[in-house]
């Protein structure tokens, strides 16, 4: 597929997992590199940037007795964004699908 | 490619780029490094996997830079939609207030209509006429009614259109043009779009042609063409 569609889905997934739970960095990328063919490192910024405008932010946590691992959660700003972003996506996209699928034009 | 010398070339990609807080990035790439090996990838496996160092920073730089050598326009670009917002919030007031003028109008001209159609006369607020005059007019006025019933709608529509365009455009300076900017007109379907097209074309066709027939009636009934002062309207 090509790479410009990824880009902007990226942040919308990535908010999609955050909603659901709150993840440490190498899971988020394990997720999305299993499902989309990405490198794996293409994650990283996006966590940055989504962190830079307030979408989500990290905290520290030491549950397994390890280091402490770095978590991200969305804020509520995060959430507001995810949830709006994912009622424009799922119109957007019926629409597309339309679009791709119809035989013959609506005329006007 | 080694982990040491993954992490190095990153750190030097990034640093070119001059892209902040590089700590901070390392640590994670470290933590990914760190995990995959638990999972017995090996470091070359886990580099090929990551992505090219160079492609990586830029990345980072191409979402850091904007941001933080537009902070202090950012600062500005709020402090002047401050202001706009004040004097469009206004305009959208004022626009709102409009519709609501033109929704009001519609439904008093419908009801004109029908009291005229309908020989109801409260409170002898209709002047003298002769009834198929009244009728005549009152054809005209409920079909003004109607067209000023559906101008409300699409106005209802594009104003709050604009307004969404509005926001979306006020967003998109901050967010560095993240969301394609939004069409001005309405988008109704092109179904109801048809429908208030003809629905418009015959109002407006029935009220002038009622209007016209109201007036030539009128002028005969009366014998002249300012029937008005016939009939004693405005004294």
């Amino acid at each position: 597929m090509n790479i410009q569609y990824k880009k902007g889905v990226l942040e919308l997934c990535v908010l999609a997992i955050l909603y659901r739970h709150d993840c440490y960095g190498y899971d988020i990328s394990e997720f999305i590199s299993k499902r989309i063919d990405i490198s794996d490192g293409t994650v990283y910024p996006i966590l940055r940037k989504l962190k830079s405008d307030g979408m989500v932010t990290t905290y520290l946590s030491e549950d397994s007795g390890g280091p402490p691992r770095k978590y991200y959660t969305l804020t509520d700003l995060g959430e507001k964004e995810f949830l709006q972003s994912k009622e424009e996506w799922s119109s957007f996209i019926r629409v597309v699908e339309e679009i791709l699928t119809e035989g013959s034009h609506e005329k006007n | 490619m080694k982990k040491i010398d993954y992490l190095k070339t990153l750190q030097k990609e990034l640093n070119n780029n001059h892209v902040a807080g590089i700590d901070e990035i390392l640590a994670e790439y470290d933590e990914h490094f760190n995990y995959k090996i638990a999972d017995g990838y090996s470091e070359e496996e886990i580099a090929a996997k990551l992505g090219k160092p160079e492609q990586i920073a830029a990345q980072f730089a191409a979402m850091d830079t904007p941001s933080s050598y537009r902070r202090g326009n950012k600062i500005l670009a709020a402090l002047g939609f401050g202001f706009l917002d004040l004097f469009i919030g206004i305009f959208f007031i004022l626009a709102y207030v409009w519709v609501i003028g033109m929704g009001v109008f519609s439904i008093t001209a419908i009801l004109t209509g029908f009291s005229l159609g309908l020989n109801f006369n409260p409170g002898h607020l209709v002047p003298f006429m002769p009834w198929q005059s009244a009728v005549l007019f009152g054809i005209s006025i409920l079909f003004l009614g109607f067209l000023a019933a559906l101008g409300t709608i699409y106005l209802y529509f594009y104003i709050r259109q604009l307004g969404k365009a509005f926001v979306q455009w006020q967003k998109n300076t901050f967010s560095g043009n993240m969301y394609p900017p939004l069409s001005t007109n309405p988008l109704l379907s092109s179904k109801a779009r048809r429908f208030l097209r003809s629905a418009a074309q015959i109002s407006l066709l029935v009220f002038g042609i009622a209007l016209i027939a109201a007036y030539i009636f009128s002028a005969i009934h009366a014998g002249n063409l300012e029937f008005w002062h016939v009939w004693h309207w405005f004294v």
